[in-house]
């Protein structure tokens, strides 16, 4: 007897009847899901009411604030429309705002560091390129955006000063995404050490920083390092900021990774040192592989959070993407104007952050199919 | 050391805490010997079987496997792993590598062997333990008899003089215990000088050269299996025996 013979001999139906049944879209179905969904206590109906009302009462005036009634074009302050959004000033200083006081003559470096970091996306979603490449490109990325923006090697220098807008908050964001990950992969070995005194010390480091607001980190930097360091001699704020940022965030990564490291079984590292395997070995190829799988969850929202936070470095003086934006509020010809900034920034985060979560959503799925 | 002996203990004492887990053990194991180590549950088999490999470190004593002598030296003991495969209770397979990767990761990586060359020796190995056909799927979609196979071909791939399994069919369910053992008796036919913790008694009938009974962290008998099992010389060895052998 063939499948679908045996099929309708169970069900007592021929399987074209069956599948029948499945009926596409329909008005009644739709009203059934509704009633069910929608509607289906008194409770549920005042909520569903609620929100509705909620929604009728505020979008139409936003959406208008934002776009009907808003002013795109125009030259000046008095082509503004009254009551109104008016985003004349971001689209005069969009180039600002992109490129800070970067040199013009040198923007297709800027360019470059743009395609070269964001050619991670792609390179993360395929399945095709072997890990390794993946990790040496990772690791390689910092020093190349280094040698794009900030200049050396066979580049010209750039000054510090001429980094700005969302050029620093994509050359700060990046590489200290990309060199905090190693550094708390380090740590977590670390405190998990058999050496006490690397024991201690990792613990102190992480407890001690991960007990202090970053803001003062980067106070520190900038003020009470100049009182350690020899009269003349002073570090790029450039680097003292990366510096904070990697070192700070690597310990909150740190103690994300250490407990995914904890969750795998003590008795697969003694499997592989009964083979032989020294420690190095066993962490890089056995726990460290499903130890990190573990942790994409807590270390996507740890990447979010480091890339929100390199913001802060406007207290230093920076002018990453934030300041820049609101630099230019700030102008004399623009003075009045409040909301229309901080609504760019949320936009230009927004996009970027929630670019970060749906790549760790399609990793957790990735994850998932081929774990068993 | 006589060329044949390749385990050897010499008053080997092992504390936990407070607590002495193991007492003045002496045991040499000749080359291509069966031995079955067995006795009651905290009698110390486990934490013996385990000092051996340094997956715990003893006390007090020698402990000489192949003519390396235990010390802290971390290369010694990287070799003394290379001469022993072990085989654990519950499996430890690496669960995010498929079955062929699995037994290519030592020759890959502590012996460097190149992936075709080491995916040659391992193919031979699960075709060994009647598994070649399941190479690419992952430990998780095996049942726990293949697993332990599995397990079993991987501490073989690094060809090692000594193998020790430590209650391997402890964990499976009855059907497959028959299957683990099967590959454990051509091992011993075979000539591998094994060292198993084990409630097999049946396996140990048939196959063990020697067994060794041990009681709170001593040996307290070393006999061939047909004295051990007809005439066992303590009585603590007698109550072990009407018990295990009660089912």
């Amino acid at each position: 007897m063939n499948h679908q013979a045996s099929i309708e001999k169970i069900t007592g139906k021929p399987i074209e009847a069956r599948a029948k049944k499945s009926t596409p879209l329909s008005f009644s179905r739709v009203v059934v899901w509704i009633k069910r969904n929608l509607f289906n206590t008194w409770l549920d109906s005042l909520v569903t009411l609620a929100i509705i009302a909620l929604l009728c009462l505020l979008l139409p005036k936003a959406l208008d604030w934002l776009f009907f009634s808003a002013t795109f074009s125009g030259t000046s302050r008095a082509d503004c429309a009254p009551g109104a959004a008016c985003w004349i000033p971001i689209r005069q200083y969009m180039d600002y705002y992109i490129y800070g006081p970067f040199p013009e003559s040198e923007q297709w470096r800027v360019n470059s560091a743009f395609a070269v970091g964001l050619f991670v996306f792609p390179l993360l979603f395929s399945q095709r390129i072997p890990q390794k490449w993946i990790v040496v490109y990772i690791l390689v990325l910092p020093v190349v955006l280094w040698l794009l923006l900030k200049g050396g090697f066979i580049f010209e220098d750039i000054s510090t000063s001429a980094l700005g807008g969302l050029t620093l908050t994509f050359f700060l964001g990046i590489i200290a995404m990309c060199l905090s990950l190693p550094v708390a992969i380090l740590l977590a070995l670390g405190r998990r050490s058999q050496l006490p005194i690397l024991r201690w010390a990792c613990i102190g480091y992480i407890e001690i920083i991960r007990s202090v607001p970053v803001i003062t980190f980067l106070f520190m930097a900038s003020l009470v390092l100049q009182l350690f360091l020899p009269s003349g001699v002073s570090i790029d704020v450039l680097f003292r900021v990366l510096f904070v940022l990697i070192f700070v965030s690597a310990v909150y990564k740190a103690e994300i990774i250490r407990g995914a490291i904890q969750a795998v079984p003590k008795g697969q590292i003694e499997a592989s040192y009964a083979m032989g395997c020294g420690y190095w070995k066993t962490m890089a190829y056995v726990v460290m592989p499903q130890a990190l799988r573990n942790s994409v969850p807590a270390l996507i929202t740890n990447f979010i959070g480091l890339f929100k936070e390199t913001t802060l470095v406007m207290i230093l003086g920076l002018l990453e993407v934030m300041g820049a934006i609101n630099a230019t509020f700030h102008n004399a010809e623009w003075l009045g104007l409040h909301a229309e900034g901080p609504i760019v920034i949320s936009a230009f985060f927004f996009i970027a952050c929630f670019s970060i979560a749906q790549y760790g959503a399609h990793l957790e799925r990735r994850i998932k199919r081929t774990k068993h | 050391m006589s060329e044949q002996t390749v385990v050897k203990l010499d008053q080997v004492n092992k504390w936990y805490g407070k607590y002495h887990a193991l007492r003045d053990i002496d045991l040499a194991v000749a080359k291509g010997e069966t031995i079955v180590i067995c006795g009651p549950s905290g009698s110390g088999k486990s934490t013996l079987i385990r000092c051996l490999n340094n997956l715990e470190q003893h006390d007090e004593g020698d402990i000489t496997i192949c003519d390396i002598t235990i010390r802290d030296n971390v290369k010694d003991i990287e070799k003394i792993r290379r001469h022993t495969g072990m085989v654990f209770q519950h499996f430890n397979l690496f669960p995010h590598m498929t079955v062929l990767d699995n037994c290519t990761f030592g020759l890959r990586h502590v012996l460097g062997m190149s992936v075709a060359q080491a995916n040659e020796v391992a193919r031979d190995l699960l075709d060994k333990v009647k598994i070649g056909d399941q190479e690419q799927k992952y430990p998780g979609q095996l049942s726990g008899g293949q697993q332990q196979r599995v397990a079993i071909a991987r501490a073989l791939t690094m060809s090692p003089d000594i193998m020790l399994f430590d209650e391997p069919t402890s964990a499976l369910d009855p059907e497959m215990i028959s299957e683990v053992l099967e590959i454990m008796r051509s091992l011993s036919k075979d000539g591998m000088t094994m060292i198993c913790v084990t409630h097999e008694m049946g396996f140990a009938k048939e196959f063990a050269d020697r067994i060794v009974f041990m009681e709170a962290g001593s040996v307290i008998e070393i006999s061939p299996p047909e004295e051990f099992f007809v005439k066992p010389k303590t009585e603590r060895a007698k109550v072990f025996l009407d018990q295990i052998l009660a089912h």
